[in-house]
């Protein structure tokens, strides 16, 4: 269970830099958490941690994560969701005017053409 | 009491089994099929023109499932000792060499006409040799090679040479057969396509639609996406299979049965097309979902984990929501009067299901190898893909205002056609295939759909 106290505590970080700077500055506020020693470390390292872009989430936190059991699911999609929200990804489907009601969703006509010449080297 | 040693039973007379070499036949038989898919997996994507695309296509799932069928009819002869399923990399390497080609055309007359002749005249040498009691089992996966091979195969010529050479060399750096096949020779981020068709700008739509879905142009314009997009998730399963040579036989047998449906679709939408008189060499082409699910920031180039986003993108996202967004198309083709076009859906209905199924078991066991979890990692290859694609669109909408004021006029106005039917998310489809209610509610969140009630 603290495997995924420990992802809960990382998603509200990544949703919250207030929450993210609290921990640095007081980790009392893990206590209520039910944590390992080692995983309040690892938390503490990655709130005083400065990450953006892709950068944002290989800090250490993920890599214990990827470690042993997998999270229960709906743990596991909130920590994308949080993960992608930081990046500055899409969360769901690509919404607002210019944008297909189910844009770019499947192989139905809903594709944006790529630049191809971004991608060749 | 005197201990007599057992005869060697390959010395019998006449050998062990109805021929002296039979092991060493369909092993070789195995390692040949083998590296012909290896080859033709790692081609499909770099053949410029669609027919021998597809041609070259076709022949994938026969030759991996003729390997497999092959391995296992060697591995019961051989009592089950995998150590013993060992092949002379000489005999694959006129096909290695091939590989290394530049030559598109070369490469698919190889392959389809020179390694097909090839192997046709030696399942038809074995077939002579086997006994039809002992060797049923044998003999029916060598008649059905025939058959298939007869078909498709053209006339034996330098590869068929070389292959036969190297047969003949016998079996003294015999590898383990499974290590066969070699390491990718190189990359693909960018499918090739046929030279002089357009592609439209970064960022536009693939088709849009303006008027009535009745007009032929929309028509026209709809079935060319459809073939754009089959032919996208063939060449990039293709590619996975390819740059994975150390799967497992069986997972890239399931690999290539998904790629041929993929084929197979977009010979029905090139098909729907031919049928309307509609030349496709007149209408753009893209290949956006393979260039965009090729390859990946967060992943290291060749490794697992960018395998593992590949295959939960296309399998587990792409073809997972053609299950929701399948059923209302189907229904209005039907609504519109398009009948042809609405049964070749129902038939690519059917198959998503396979596909979807695959990917997710797939995915999962991929998973479990490289420690990652599925329903994040699907998370967040999900924000990346549909990143590039909003960045795309955005700077195409930035780029022209006027153009992007036309465009949102077409996209937000009112629907000609009046169709009544929307999309779902098709939860008892999505259990059928074994998407948890967690991994279905993903998917309702993401909100391609209308919610569903659960």
């Amino acid at each position: 269970m603290s495997k995924e106290a420990v992802a809960s505590v990382y998603t509200i970080m990544l949703n919250d830099d207030g929450y993210r700077e609290l921990v640095a500055e007081n980790p009392a506020v893990l206590d209520e958490w039910d944590l390992t020693d080692d995983e309040r470390q690892l938390l503490l390292e990655e709130a005083s941690t400065e990450v953006s872009g892709f950068s944002i989430g290989s800090g250490p936190i993920m890599g214990y994560l990827s470690r042993g059991p997998l999270l229960s699911q709906p743990v596991a999609s909130s920590l994308g969701i949080a993960l992608n929200r930081a990046a500055g990804l899409p969360t769901g489907a690509l919404t607002g005017p210019g944008f297909a009601a189910s844009a770019g969703c499947c192989p139905w006509n809903k594709s944006f053409v790529a630049d191809k010449s971004e991608w060749v080297q | 009491m005197t201990e007599v040693a057992v005869p060697a039973r390959d010395a019998r007379p006449g050998g062990r089994w109805s021929t002296p070499s039979l092991v060493e036949d369909v092993l070789h038989l195995a390692a040949v099929e083998r590296a012909v898919a290896h080859v033709t997996a790692g081609w499909v994507p770099k053949v410029p023109e669609l027919d021998a695309k597809l041609r070259l296509a076709d022949g994938l799932e026969g030759a991996m499932a003729r390997a497999v069928a092959l391995r296992e009819h060697a591995r019961t002869l051989l009592e089950r000792d995998d150590e013993a399923l060992r092949a002379d990399p000489a005999w694959v390497e006129p096909l290695r060499a091939l590989d290394r080609s530049a030559d598109p055309v070369a490469v698919v007359d190889g392959v389809v006409d020179d390694a097909g002749a090839f192997l046709a005249a030696r399942y038809r040498d074995l077939a002579g040799q086997l006994d039809p009691l002992y060797d049923a089992r044998l003999l029916a996966t060598v008649h059905t090679a025939v058959d298939a091979l007869a078909r498709r195969a053209g006339q034996p010529g330098p590869v068929a040479a070389s292959l036969g050479a190297g047969r003949s060399s016998g079996p003294a750096e015999a590898a383990p057969l499974d290590a066969l096949v070699w390491a990718p020779v190189d990359r693909v981020p960018v499918p090739a396509r046929p030279a002089g068709r357009r592609r439209p700008l970064p960022g536009a739509m693939g088709h849009l639609r303006i008027g009535s879905r009745r007009e032929l142009h929309n028509v026209a314009g709809e079935l060319n996406e459809n073939v754009t997009a089959e032919l996208c998730a063939l060449e990039l399963l293709c590619r996975c299979a390819y740059e994975h040579p150390e799967l497992a036989w069986s997972t890239q047998l399931g690999m290539a049965r998904h790629a041929a449906d993929e084929s197979r679709h977009a010979a029905m939408f090139r098909r729907l097309l031919a049928e309307r008189g509609i030349d496709e060499a007149g209408l753009p082409q893209h290949a956006t979902n393979y260039e965009l699910a090729y390859e990946f920031p967060d992943c290291e180039p060749g490794s697992g984990k960018e395998l593992v986003w590949r295959l939960l993108l296309l399998c587990t996202v792409l073809e997972a929501l053609a299950i929701d967004k399948i059923p209302p198309e189907i229904a209005t083709l039907d609504w519109l009067d398009q009948p042809d076009i609405a049964r070749a859906l129902d038939y690519i209905a059917a198959d998503e299901l396979f596909h979807v199924d695959h990917g997710l078991r797939l995915t999962r066991e991929l998973c479990a190898e490289h420690g990652l979890d599925p329903v994040l990692e699907r998370e967040l290859v999900h924000g990346r893909f549909f990143g590039r694609q909003r960045d795309l669109r955005s700077r195409y909408l930035e780029a022209d205002p006027e153009r992007a004021a036309q465009e949102i006029a077409a996209l937000a106005g009112p629907d000609p056609d009046g169709v009544p039917f929307q999309s779902r998310t098709e939860r008892e489809l999505r259990r059928r295939v074994s998407f948890t209610e967690a991994e279905i509610d993903q998917v309702d969140r993401w909100g391609y759909n209308p919610r569903s009630a659960g």
